[in-house]
C-alpha cells in the first residue's frame, strides 16, 4: 500500500522574531493587525490567541504562481497588468492597515519588475514603523525549496519544508534594499540553510 | 441534525445544539450553544453560535463568544470573530478573524462584537437571507 509522503515539521530558533512580535506591547490589550502572505497555520492560530489581535490571511503563493506563468507566456506583461495580478492577490478590502507583515518566502516568487509593484501595492496598507519578516536567498548554489512557516511562540518558527516545489527567483540583500521601496531592512541574519532572515521596516 | 440532503434558503434560529450536514443558505443562530458543521455541510451564511465546528465549508462570516475549531476537513472563507481560534492542521482559512482575550470581554458586555477592532474594515454583510425553506 502506497501512503502520500507527508511534509516534514521542523522548528526554527528566530533570534529576529522577539523584535516583531514585542511581547510587552502585545499584552497591553491593544489590537494588533498581522497580515500572513501565507497559508493558515494552526502554530500561527494558537500562538496569536493570547493576544487581541485581528490576522488577515491572504495565501498569496497561488496568484504569485499564476503571475509567473503569464510571465513566462508573455515576457514583455506591461506594469499595469503586473499590479493588476499583485492587487488581486493582496484583495485589499478598503483602507485597512497592518502592523505586521509575515513575508515569509514569498520575495522568491517575484522578478524584479514584479518586486517593485508588490512593494507599492503592499506599503499603503502598512502602518507607521510597521515591521515585516521574511527570507530571502542569496546564493545562487543554494537549494530553492519552498518552505511553510508559522510562528509557535516569540522565539520559535514551524517549518514544514515542500521538498519537491522549487522556488522561482532569488534576490541579494542589495537588491532587496534598492526595490523595496519605503521599507527597510532593520535587521538580518544569514542562517545555517543559506536564507537570509529579515526584520524588514517601514520608514 | 439537518441531514445531507436537506437544502435549506432562510434563517435558522436554535436553542439547542445543531448540527447541519446539509445546504444552507442565510443565517444561523444558535444562542449558548454549540453549532457543527458536518463533513457534507456546505453553507453560503452569516453564523452566530456559543461553539463553532466546521468540519464541512462555510463561506460567510462566524461569530463565536467562546471558541470557533476549523477542524483538518473544514474550509472556511470569510471573517471571524471569537476569542479563540483553533485551526487543525490540514484545515483551511481565508480571510480575517478578529480574536483574543479582548473578545471575550466584547463578547460577555452588551456592546456587538463587530465593533471590536474599530480600527480594521472586515465586514463582509453580502448574504442574502431569503425565508424560504426546501426539504429534498
Amino acid at each position: 500500500m502506497l501512503f502520500a509522503k507527508v511534509p516534514e515539521l521542523e522548528t526554527l530558533n528566530s533570534r529576529l522574531l522577539p523584535d516583531l512580535f514585542d511581547l510587552e506591547t502585545l499584552e497591553e490589550g491593544r489590537v494588533v493587525r498581522v497580515l500572513d502572505l501565507g497559508p493558515a497555520n494552526s502554530h500561527t492560530f494558537n500562538f496569536l490567541n493570547q493576544f487581541n489581535c485581528h490576522l488577515r490571511i491572504v495565501n498569496i503563493k497561488d496568484k504569485l504562481c499564476h503571475l509567473n506563468s503569464a510571465l513566462a507566456e508573455d515576457p514583455e506583461l506591461d506594469i499595469g497588468q503586473i499590479e493588476q495580478h499583485i492587487q488581486s492577490a493582496f484583495a485589499f478590502q478598503g483602507d485597512e492597515s497592518f502592523d505586521i507583515c509575515l513575508v515569509w518566502d514569498f520575495l522568491n516568487y517575484l522578478d524584479v519588475p514584479s518586486l517593485k509593484v508588490f512593494t507599492e501595492v503592499l506599503l499603503p496598507h502598512l502602518a507607521p514603523q510597521a515591521k515585516l519578516h521574511g527570507f530571502a536567498v542569496l546564493n545562487k548554489s543554494t537549494p530553492l525549496t519552498e518552505q511553510n512557516y508559522g510562528v509557535v511562540d516569540a522565539e520559535l518558527l514551524s517549518v514544514t519544508d515542500q521538498k519537491n516545489i522549487q522556488l522561482p527567483h532569488r534576490h541579494s540583500q542589495s537588491a532587496i534594499k534598492d526595490y523595496l521601496r519605503g521599507i527597510t531592512i532593520k535587521q538580518s541574519i544569514l542562517r545555517t540553510d543559506g536564507r537570509l532572515e529579515m526584520i524588514l521596516q517601514r520608514v | 441534525m439537518i441531514g445531507s440532503t436537506v437544502k435549506i434558503l432562510g434563517e435558522i434560529i436554535s436553542d439547542e445544539n445543531l448540527v447541519i450536514e446539509g445546504e444552507l443558505e442565510g443565517t444561523v443562530t444558535v444562542n449558548d450553544y454549540e453549532l457543527t458543521i458536518g463533513p457534507s455541510g456546505r453553507i453560503h451564511a452569516n453564523i452566530n453560535a456559543k461553539v463553532v465546528k466546521i468540519d464541512g465549508l462555510v463561506d460567510g462570516d462566524i461569530q463565536g463568544t467562546e471558541k470557533v475549531v476549523i477542524s483538518k476537513s473544514g474550509n472556511v472563507r470569510g471573517n471571524i470573530q471569537a476569542p479563540r481560534v483553533i485551526l487543525e492542521d490540514g484545515g483551511q482559512f481565508k480571510g480575517s478573524i478578529d480574536m483574543g482575550p479582548g473578545i471575550a470581554a466584547q463578547a460577555k458586555s452588551d456592546v456587538p462584537l463587530s465593533e471590536f477592532a474599530s480600527a480594521t474594515k472586515s465586514s463582509r454583510t453580502d448574504n442574502p437571507a431569503p425565508a424560504a425553506v426546501k426539504s429534498n
